[in-house]
This record gives structure tokens, sequence and C-alpha cells, in this order.
């Protein structure tokens, strides 16, 4: 069954390439789109355009940084990696979402209870 | 908080290094889609469907970059910046169109600041006396009309003598006629002004002669032979600046008179006291019974004592008024005396509060006017610019992106035109202050000249008119002396409609007052008439006058007068 993917919000589309990036370490920009979208398990509307513009704002507050390499094939590529303030505002971002996500579920699952 | 901070100056690096990002973006996007084609090639598709795919997937190769740029540098700035380029482009497509309107925004703003500039200039000069924030003015009632303002002679003595705030007290007597001394003798006969001055009045501005000296109590006294002290305009018209003129003698209307002095040339008596005349020379009004029975016929003006403030110098005055008051009472050639003082510079500048509100209101029309002529010029326009922003929207422009647009073709034009009417100003400005019959600050303001026979350009304030008379431009001589009173009275007859204030009407001189000479009738505060009947020649007319005849004025202009 063919659902619809789900949109994201700019602000998620960061925390997930700030995940992404401290699991798998150094990585392009292709390598973090593709990932996302296989983690998600193709869940995940994800106009691959978009990561780069998230990569340009996480770079600009200094939460990633950014080298220029070479890949396994001997392609020239921008490579990403987590910077020790970008671990750190991880794992802000990623306590706040699962207090939202509690939160949401409590309040979510309360409904259905009164309603069954 | 610091992350906000650390993101703006990222931005304003990427602002300024925008050719170096956007290649850096490229090879990124290259090397996207190369991986990209490269796994879809492992998987077994075609090349050329492999490549659709990776493109599919990326969204777009130009949404890609446009949100690049828009997280990269300063987005906003770099729409105004272009928009400015833009605009520059579209506004020298037009040159016709812009040049005109630059033109009408330069001149208007223009001639604005510069009518601003000059009454700023007016009204905040300083007086050119020594400590002029020490001198008040002291009126006698609250009456606009200067016949109740004066005091009389006695109520001055009296003032002086029991008022301990007061340094001293001087005055002038505004009853004078313009033009009513005739001097005759050596050279040409002219007709002058001559203001009567008390002995103290220009020690207490603290004045200094240019040449010569000021009156001393001997001159000041009834019937004391003639002295007089010159102007300095005057002395430059007359005497061409001659040194040696202190001690010569004059013929003022037929008796001599010694000139003890000039004035120095700061000090323009008409421009402070009497706008719209002028003064050539002064003469002692002396503080005699005799001039004590001619009733009000003195300005006052007083300089207050280091430390004392006008509010104490009102009470005492207000103390000195009630004295005065019993006086009265028992002497019936007594006038009383209600004090209302204010500082000389209030009283100076406040005259010129009408012209300004006047000019003001022409000005801000001018403006008005502009801005409605640009208005449909710009209308016309953009009209025909309508399949313009039609491709633009067409090709995505959002209605904020052509607004601004728009926005800033107009900043563009009035910037240019405000820069234009800038210079304009500071041209005109610094012209004005040059032209000699301008008086500008710090000469005088208000100064009548005759330019050549028959046409008479007076300033008055702010008020610039200039004049005809019938017998004048004929050019002769003797004729236009009779019709400068006549333009005088002209002017003087429409300045009344104006609601102006000028006491230098067409009045004799003090000492000759109504027929017997004797004083007031009657407790009347003034012997004198009011002022509707101004126009009262006691000389008999020359040959070339008539009475009635007209004089035209060329109506009233506000800006420059030649």
């Amino acid at each position: 069954m063919a659902e619809k993917k789900l949109d994201l919000m700019q602000g998620t589309l960061d925390v997930m390439v700030l995940q992404t990036l401290s699991a798998m370490g150094s990585q392009h920009g292709y390598g973090i789109a593709r990932r996302i979208e296989q983690i998600s398990g193709n869940q995940v509307l994800l106009n691959q355009g978009t990561i780069y513009a998230s990569l340009v704002r996480l770079q600009q507050r200094g939460w990633i940084a950014a080298e220029w390499g070479t890949s396994d094939n001997q392609r020239k590529a921008k490579y990403y990696s987590i910077t020790r303030r970008g671990a750190k505002q991880l794992a802000a971002d990623v306590q706040r979402w699962e207090r939202l996500s509690d939160v949401m579920g409590r309040v979510l699952g309360q409904n259905v209870e009164d309603a069954g | 908080m610091t992350d906000w901070i650390r993101e703006l100056a990222a931005r304003a690096a990427s602002f300024f290094r925008k050719m170096a990002r956007d290649e850096e973006f490229d090879e990124e996007m290259a090397a996207h889609l190369e991986f990209a084609v490269q796994e879809h090639l492992r998987r077994g598709m075609p090349l050329d469907e492999a490549r659709r795919h990776a493109l599919v997937a990326i969204g777009g190769v130009s949404q890609a970059r446009e949100l690049h740029r828009e997280s990269r540098g300063l987005p906003r700035l770099e729409t105004i910046l272009q928009d400015l380029r833009y605009a520059g482009r579209t506004l020298r497509r037009d040159a016709g169109l812009t040049a005109f309107a630059v033109l009408m925004i330069g001149l208007g703003v223009g001639a604005s600041c510069t009518v601003f500039s000059v009454l700023n200039a007016l009204l905040l000069r300083p007086l050119p006396f020594t400590d002029p924030d020490q001198l008040v003015w002291i009126a006698n009632g609250t009456s606009e009309n200067l016949s109740a303002q004066t005091t009389q002679v006695a109520n001055l003595r009296d003032l002086q003598a029991q008022s301990a705030s007061f340094a001293g007290i001087g005055g002038y007597s505004p009853f004078y006629g313009a033009g009513d001394i005739l001097l005759s003798g050596s050279g040409e006969p002219e007709r002058l002004t001559g203001v009567p001055v008390t002995e103290s009045f220009f020690p207490l501005l603290g004045l200094k002669p240019r040449l010569g000296r000021f009156f001393s109590a001997e001159e000041c006294r009834w019937k004391a032979p003639k002295s007089v002290v010159l102007s300095h305009g005057f002395w430059q018209r007359r005497f061409a600046g001659d040194p040696g003129v202190v001690g010569r003698q004059l013929t003022l209307d037929g008796e001599p008179a010694s000139v003890i002095g000039v004035m120095p040339a700061e000090f323009d008596f008409a421009a402070t006291f009497t706008p719209g005349s002028r003064a050539d020379l002064f003469y002692p009004f002396p503080l005699t019974p005799e001039t004590n029975r001619q009733g009000n016929t003195l300005a006052l003006i007083g300089r207050l004592r280091a430390g004392a403030n006008l509010a104490t110098a009102q009470a005492e005055a207000n103390v000195v008024g009630e004295r005065i008051r019993n006086a009265v009472d028992l002497d019936r050639f007594r006038n009383g005396f209600r004090p209302r003082l204010s500082p000389l510079r209030d009283r100076v500048s406040g005259r010129f509060r009408y012209a300004l509100v006047v000019l003001a209101g022409a000005v801000a029309f001018l403006m008005l006017l502009v801005c409605a002529n640009l208005s449909n010029l710009l209308l016309a326009r953009a009209s025909a610019r309508k399949k313009e922003m039609a491709i633009r929207t067409a090709l995505g422009a959002g209605r904020g992106r052509l607004i601004g647009q728009m926005l800033i073709e107009s900043m563009v034009l009035a910037s240019a035109g405000a820069a234009l009417g800038l210079g304009l100003a500071i041209g005109s400005t610094t012209l004005l202050a040059r032209l000699p019959a301008a008086n500008i600050p710090p000469a005088a303001i208000g100064s009548y000249r005759r330019r050549s026979p028959g046409v008479h350009s007076i300033d008055i304030g702010a008020d610039r008119y200039r004049v005809w008379d019938g017998a004048g431009a004929a050019g002769f001589r003797h004729g236009s002396y009779r019709s400068d009173e006549r333009v005088r009275a002209g002017i003087d007859r429409k300045r009344t409609r104006l609601d102006a204030r000028i006491p230098g009407g067409l009045r004799d001189r003090a000492g000759r007052g109504p027929a017997d000479g004797s004083g007031p009738i009657d407790g009347e505060p003034d012997p004198r008439p009011p002022r509707g009947s101004w126009i009262r020649h006691r000389k008999p007319a020359g040959p070339s006058c008539r009475p009635g005849q007209s004089v035209h004025l060329a109506g009233a202009k506000a800006g420059l007068f030649r």
C-alpha cells in the first residue's frame, strides 16, 4: 500500500542530517540523502536538493564542518562531518523530540482510549 | 544566540564570495548526479534512464540552486541590489522622463530648503547686542497697537528709580515719520528717516560707535543744538564711508545739525525693531517735562541686572505700575502704566512668525504640486509597463518582489532629485547671502533700496515687494521723492491689511503733536490718531504729485526679488 510520503519540515531535516552524520561519520551530500531515505524506509518525501540548503544552514551555524575529498571511485566531492557543537545540539534536539513524541503519544493515545 | 550571530557572519561572508560559492555548488551538484547515476547503473538501468531518475530524485537542479543560494547569502540584500541595478537600467532607458522628474523634485526641494534655511537663519540669528538674553522689551499693556504699547517719560523715570532688577532702561520713540527729515545743503537733497532715541539706548544695548561717540547729557536736553548719529548704511551711501564725517554739519530741515558719530555695521535698527522701514540717523529724545507732556511716546528696552530674572522684574514693574496708578488719579497729564515684560528676542523674532507661517504654507503647497505632478508622470509610465510586469509575473516573480522593485525605482528617483535639490539649496543660500540687496545675516534683513528711478525694491522681513510708481518711472527725480512717500504709504496700507505691525508710519516727529502741541486729552493714553489716518502729508505737495496717484504693486513674491 503506497501511502503518501510525509512532508518534512525544515527543522526536522536538519536534525535528521545531524543524526545521520553522527552515526555515519564523514559523508557527502548524496550519501546523506540516500541514507535518510533508506533508514526511514522510503517513508520520507525527500527532495534531495533540499539537503544542500540544509547542509549550508548547518555549516553556517557551526554544527557541521565541510572539506573537499575524493570518493571511492575517484570523484571529487564535498564531505561533511559533525562538530562538537553539532553533537551537543543533536543531543539537545533528540531530547526535545523524544519529549515531544512522548507527550503527543500520550495525548493522542488518550483520545483513542476515550473513543474506544 | 551565538549561533545566530555566527550564521549572520557566515552569510555576510558568503555574500562577498558569490562566485566561488556558486562554483562549489555546481561541483557538488555534479558529484551528486554522478553518484546517483552510478547507483542506478549498478542496478542495471540503462544510462539515459539512470540520468533521468537521478535528476528527478534531486527535484530540479535550478530549484536546488535557488534553495542553496537562499540559505547561503543575504537574500534580501541581494534582491535590493538587483532591483537597484534594474532600476538604473530602466531609468536610463527613459532618460527624458527621468531627467524631468529629477529636475522637478530638485527644484521643489531646493526652493523649499532655501526658503526655510534663510528663514531659519533670520529667526535664529542672535541679536547684535551684548548679552542679548538680558534685554527685555517693556511694553505698556497688552494691546498690539503700538500707540498703546509705549510709555510716558515720567513712567520711565519712575520705573528706573523704583525697580532694582534693571541695570538700565532706554528706549526709542516709534512715532517718527519715514522720510520726514529733509537733508539739504551741499549735494543732492534727500529725505531721511530719523529715529529719536534716549541717551542710554545705545550704551544699554552694548553698542560701540564705529566713529565718534554717542549722545552726551548736554545734547539730550530740550531744545539743545541738534546732533545726530548716522547709521552705517546711510554713512556708506551718502558719504561713501568718509571717516571725516564726524564733526560735519548737516542741514536737516533747514537747521544745522552736527554729526557726532556713526553706528557700527552690525547694528541695523530697522531690521531688529522696525522691519520694513529704514533708519538713516538717530537723534536724542530728551527725557524732560516737555516730552513728558506728549504722553506715551517711548518704546522701552531694559537690561536686567546680573542675577535678576524676568519674573522678579515683572513683579517689581507691576508694583511700580500700581504706585503710578495713584499718581494718575492726581495728575491729569499722567498716563497709566501696566508693564508687560518679555525677552527682546521673542519680540523681535515673534514678528516673523506670521510671515513664516505664510511662507511655510506657500512652500508646502509648492511641494504638494511637485508631488502631484510626479505622481501623474509615474502613473503614465506605469501603465506603459504593464507588459513588463506581466512577463515578470509569468516568470515567477511574486507580488512582493514587483512592489519592492517599483519602490526602489521611486527611491532612486527621489534620491537623485533630493541630491539635486540639496545642491541647488546650497548654491542659492550662498548666493543670497552674498547679494548686497538681499542683506541676509549678519547684516540687515529689512531694508529699502531704490534700485533705479521708479523701481523700488523693498524687503520687508521675508516678504518682498517690487513697486513701481507712476512719476518715478519717468525718471523724474524730484517727483520720485514725493512718490517715495506715497509708495511707502501704499506699502504701509498693504501691510496694514496683512496685519503687520510697523511702528514707523507716516507720523510727525516727536515734538510736534496735534494742533496746539499740548499733551494728551483727558486721560486718553495716546494723543496720536490711530492707524486709519496714516496717509497724511504735513508738507506741501510738490508739483509732480497728485493725490490719488495710483501705486501699482507688482505682487508679493516669496522668492528672489530681482
